[in-house]
């Protein structure tokens, strides 16, 4: 165990530092050793019961983290830790950030979107308006149509990650803009 | 993989952040020496400083002083990067501080207190307050946009750290100008606004130095 950890990091080391160089292709396998080892990282962290396209979205947060802040990792100190670290750190401000409005996505959810444009305390176009015309046809044909997220994904011309991840991102955004 | 894709699609030649002998060089030994160079033009009884100078306390609280400084600026350094966490520096940091509070109430005059602290409402006696908050304020600024370009793991430790070593640098600078020794005066106007920023620095952090 303590041998493959060695390996990965070595590994890692020396694609990290052909990075530094603008290498693209090595930073590729960097970035793409990186999620495999972010997504075991984040399970381990959250357990099993993460929701897929939770998952999803924040290993992309992770990734995109250690990407914009690439220069924050000093050369004489090991690799995984500081991965690890800002991993973690991603996973806790998620945390955080839910926990601080975990009832208002359950009634989005639950009650707003099954009963649609019978609920008097939104206006209902006016949330719909906010989303980009990709994002609302996303919208709408999974959460108010009930629509697969593979038949959405194959006519919408898209992953099936990508469109969970599209998902809840605009649960996210409709979130923060329904009034409390 | 599309992501990834678009990431290294991306990526230009970069380097990696400053060790902590080239951050401190450059962003805290300049910022201190101003200070110091500030001080000594300020000060309006410079013959007097001699004296002052050869007071073994006047030396140890300066000492102190510049322990405290410097010891927060370095576990800001440590918290402003992933990786770095190390708590010696804070608890150096902390211990000095410890150490400058407890030599302070050691000295004060319990029996003269209601009086002193009369003298030191004088709005005028409250200058040496009103220059560290404007000093530690700026360079507080200076060390939250550094600590932007970082990682803080705990933004709120950070903008801690940032404003202790902020605060205490100021607290130099009046250290040498400041011509009130009273105790009262030191607990109250030079460590006064040292305590305001380290309440409002974590909260304002929280807010600022999340990424």
């Amino acid at each position: 165990m303590l041998k493959k950890t060695a390996e990965i990091e070595q590994k890692l080391r020396a694609l990290f530092q052909l990075s530094m160089n603008g290498d693209g292709v090595a930073y590729e396998s960097f970035l793409s050793m990186v999620t495999a080892l972010v997504r075991k990282n984040l399970l381990q962290l959250a357990g099993k019961q993460l929701p897929h396209e939770v998952l999803e979205e924040l290993q992309q947060e992770v990734v995109l983290s250690i990407h914009q802040k690439k220069h924050t990792y000093s050369l004489d100190r090991p690799l995984l830790p500081w991965i690890y670290a800002i991993s973690r750190y991603r996973y806790i401000d998620d945390y955080r950030q839910k926990k601080r409005l975990p009832v208002i996505v359950e009634w989005l959810d639950d009650q707003v979107i099954e009963n649609g444009n019978q609920s008097e305390s939104l206006d209902w176009d006016e949330l719909l308006a906010l989303l980009t015309p990709q994002q609302r046809e996303l919208f709408v044909r999974i959460k108010v149509e009930g629509q697969s997220y593979a038949q959405t994904a194959e006519d919408m011309a898209v992953s099936v990650s990508a469109a969970k991840v599209g998902v809840h991102r605009i649960m996210k955004l409709l979130k923060d803009k329904v009034p409390r | 993989m599309s992501t990834v894709k678009n990431l290294a699609s991306e990526l230009r030649p970069f380097k990696t952040t400053e060790s902590l002998s080239v951050f401190v060089a450059k962003r805290f030994l300049p910022v201190l020496a101003a200070f110091v160079v500030l001080s000594f033009v300020m000060v309006n009884q410079k013959e007097i400083l001699g004296i002052r100078w050869a007071q073994g306390m006047f030396l140890l609280k300066n000492v102190l002083w510049i322990t405290v400084a410097l010891a927060s600026f370095v576990a800001f350094y440590y918290s402003s990067f992933p990786q770095k966490a190390r708590r010696i520096p804070g608890i150096i940091a902390v211990g000095a501080l410890g150490l400058l509070l407890v030599l302070e109430f050691f000295q004060l005059n319990y029996a003269q207190l209601p009086a002193e602290l009369h003298t030191e409402m004088d709005l005028f006696r409250g200058g040496c307050g009103v220059i560290i908050s404007a000093m530690s304020m700026g360079y507080w600024w200076m060390l939250k946009n550094w600590a932007q370009q970082g990682a803080p793991r705990s933004p709120g430790m950070t903008g801690l750290w940032a404003s202790i070593a902020a605060s205490t640098a100021g607290c130099v600078l009046m250290q040498a100008v400041c011509w009130q020794e009273g105790t009262l005066h030191i607990l109250l106007w030079h460590f006064l606004p040292l305590s305001l920023a380290s309440y409002a620095g974590p909260l304002l952090a929280k807010k600022w130095l999340r990424w």
